[in-house]
């Protein structure tokens, strides 16, 4: 049994006690240390939801300004550069150009590169089997097909609203885009009703007939198996390169030439590819390599500048939002400062028993803080638990109101980071709200502290 | 006015037709047959087969209703061009496909409304012009004969001579051009091009 003053007798203070301690007492005045830790929790609670809401919604507004490609994506024309382009998003195409294989291999060698893929186009008249809305044929319209690697989607700004993506390789599979649709009178939402048909698409170049020339068409058909927005190139229709590229050579080729003498003069007939799609290591290299790529002799676009721009605006929003969640734990630490203190008074007698027996100030400041630490816990556990709840329960209204509207729905990602950095900031937090009850606690006179009544 | 189309198909089979090879007992078929080479048809002819017209027109011309109805992963290569003679097909429609690497598997020609040199002289060009189609490699060439007498005749004559199939049409009249016929047309030239 210790008696007062034999301090060596005494065993210390050990976490173990303190956590002890510091249970117990919440379990006694459970009301108190109920609201507390929910002041915590409605705190971190909308700390978490503005945090995770603000996040989707910047990397969907970002993904949406890239299209679905990389940020550091950058589109080349088979074009000479305008001066001016670097310090532009949008293109300025001067000439047309050649771009070829030999110019790919270049721009590939480039510093700071990370991928170069290749986009083809080819015009063509366009038959669809589907009428248009009410039953009406439509009538043939040329436009253009884009042909891309389709294993290089994900690299490209191409993104599916219905359906899928052609097989890669497939010589009969096209997609569509939304103006496609429009032609038919059919909205976004409406896709499916083009989905599944055929068209028939038709590449016309002249042969030479006597002393004139006459077209020809070379035609193949195609199942559409989707809608998609693509900006990998300009054209309402998107298909793999397989079935692009002999509609290409068909236009293009010069041996008609040599047969005929027509056809294939211009750099923009005879260019293998209309155009590139470059992505740069980084956002921050864009820049650099689009002034690069300039410099081999094509013009480029990227919307780098705008994506800076709204970036910087997407922070200052999160840094509002991000202010009036910690100032909801302020609000929240301050009442955990003022229950401690109040935890502080009405336990002297216990805080003098417990230094008549041998705690030390460390040890009773030890006590207070854990029991502020594990309300600060608590509360950040429940709170970020309520938060992502909130955020998925408003990114599920909003995703409801946005499919309604045919648009692409927008998945709230767990933000794990977030969620961590939530519950250690409470927990932390609170501690700090502990810090000067706790050294009141700790600076009591033990005969003080038993006086007291 | 539109004519009424009577189509006739007196295909004379077997002019070109090959029976199937037969599976040796002895070698076990594929688990999975090999998928069949896609149909690539040469179009050659004069203002009937054109679809690079009006679109109302090439939506609905006879070529593109054939391929309709041909596997999805036929190709049409329509060489066609307005007012073509015979003489126009030999030396600008089977060059076009040469020049560019086009290896037809079937072909269908249909000249006889603009021919001007003599019945002989035709006769000789479309010779001719069916052998440039064979060292293309065309298995199948459709000779379409018609609509007037001394037109079918002459494919008749080439058509027995090369091998190549005369499929006659008549009833067309000066109308070829219209929707019923070129769907008429259609109907008759489809089951001879489908596999």
């Amino acid at each position: 049994m210790p008696t007062v003053g034999a301090r060596d007798e005494v065993p210390p203070v050990t976490w173990r006690h303190a956590v002890g301690l510091a249970a117990r007492e919440l379990r006694r005045r459970p009301t108190r240390s109920v609201l507390t830790v929910l002041a915590v929790a409605l705190a971190a609670a909308l700390l978490t939801a503005l945090l995770t809401i603000a996040r989707t919604a910047e990397t969907k507004v970002l993904d949406e300004l890239a299209k679905g490609g990389p940020l550091s994506g950058i589109k080349v024309a088979a074009a000479r550069p305008d001066a001016s382009q670097a310090t532009r998003d949008d293109a300025r195409p001067g000439a047309a150009a050649v771009l070829d294989q030999a110019a790919v291999d270049q721009i590939r060698t480039l510093p700071s590169v990370r991928q170069v893929v290749p986009v083809t186009a080819a015009r063509a008249t366009v038959v669809a089997d589907a009428p248009k809305r009410g039953g009406t044929p439509l009538d043939a319209f040329v436009d253009t097909v884009v042909g891309v690697d389709i294993t290089q989607v994900p690299t490209l700004p191409v993104t599916v609203l219905n359906g899928r993506l052609p097989a890669p390789g497939a010589t009969d599979e096209v997609v569509v885009n939304e103006s496609f649709l429009e032609r038919f009178g059919y909205g976004r939402t409406e896709a499916a009703q083009l989905v599944g048909t055929t068209l028939s698409l038709g590449t016309t170049r002249p042969i030479r007939v006597g002393d004139g020339s006459a077209d020809v068409t070379r035609w193949g058909r195609a199942r559409i198996v989707g809608v998609v927005a693509q900006e990998a190139g300009e054209g309402q229709l998107l298909a793999p390169r397989e079935l692009v590229d002999p509609a290409h050579r068909w236009t293009t080729a010069p041996g008609a030439d040599r047969a005929t003498g027509t056809a294939g003069g211009s750099a923009a007939a005879r260019t293998p590819y209309s155009g590139l799609f470059v992505v740069a290591d980084g956002i921050e290299d864009v820049g650099k390599v689009r002034a690069e790529i300039s410099a081999v002799g094509y013009s480029t676009s990227a919307p780098e500048n705008l994506i800076a721009s709204v970036d910087r605006y997407l922070t200052v929003v999160e840094i509002v939002l991000t202010s009036v969640g910690l100032i909801a734990l302020a609000v929240a630490a301050l009442g955990i400062a003022n229950a401690t203190l109040a935890a502080v008074r009405e336990r002297r007698r216990e805080i003098g028993v417990l230094k008549a027996i041998g705690a030390t100030d460390r040890d009773v400041r030890r006590m207070f803080l854990v029991e502020c630490g594990a309300l600060g816990l608590a509360g950040g556990v429940l709170g970020a638990a309520i938060g992502l709840a909130t955020a998925m329960a408003v990114g599920s209204v909003v995703n409801r109101y946005l499919v309604e509207q045919g648009f692409e729905a927008v998945p709230v990602a767990v933000p794990v980071g977030i969620l961590a950095g939530i519950v250690v900031g409470a927990t932390v937090l609170a501690v700090i709200a502990g810090v000067l009850p706790a050294a009141k606690a700790a600076r009591l006179p033990a005969h003080e502290a038993m006086g007291s009544p | 006015m539109v004519l009424a189309v009577a189509v006739v198909v007196p295909v004379a089979a077997g002019a070109c037709s090959t029976p199937p090879p037969q599976a040796s007992n002895a070698v076990p078929p594929p688990a999975t047959a090999a998928p069949e080479a896609p149909i690539v048809w040469a179009a050659l002819g004069g203002d009937e087969t054109v679809t690079t017209g009006p679109a109302e027109e090439a939506a609905t011309a006879w070529p593109q209703r054939v391929l309709s109805r041909l596997p999805a992963t036929a190709q049409l290569v329509n060489v066609a061009t307005p007012d073509a003679s015979i003489r126009t097909g030999l030396t600008s429609q089977v060059p076009a496909l040469e020049a560019n690497g086009v290896r037809p598997t079937v072909a269908t020609v249909w000249f006889g409304r603009d021919e001007r040199g003599s019945t002989s002289q035709q006769r000789a060009d479309l010779t001719a012009l069916v052998e440039r189609l064979r060292a293309l490699g065309t298995t199948r060439i459709v000779l379409v004969a018609g609509p007037g007498p001394s037109a079918t005749a002459l494919a008749q004559d080439v058509a027995a001579a090369t091998g190549a199939v005369a499929l006659p049409v008549a009833g067309i009249g000066r109308d070829a051009m219209g929707p019923v016929a070129q769907a008429g047309i259609a109907e008759a030239v489809a089951p001879v091009l489908a596999p």
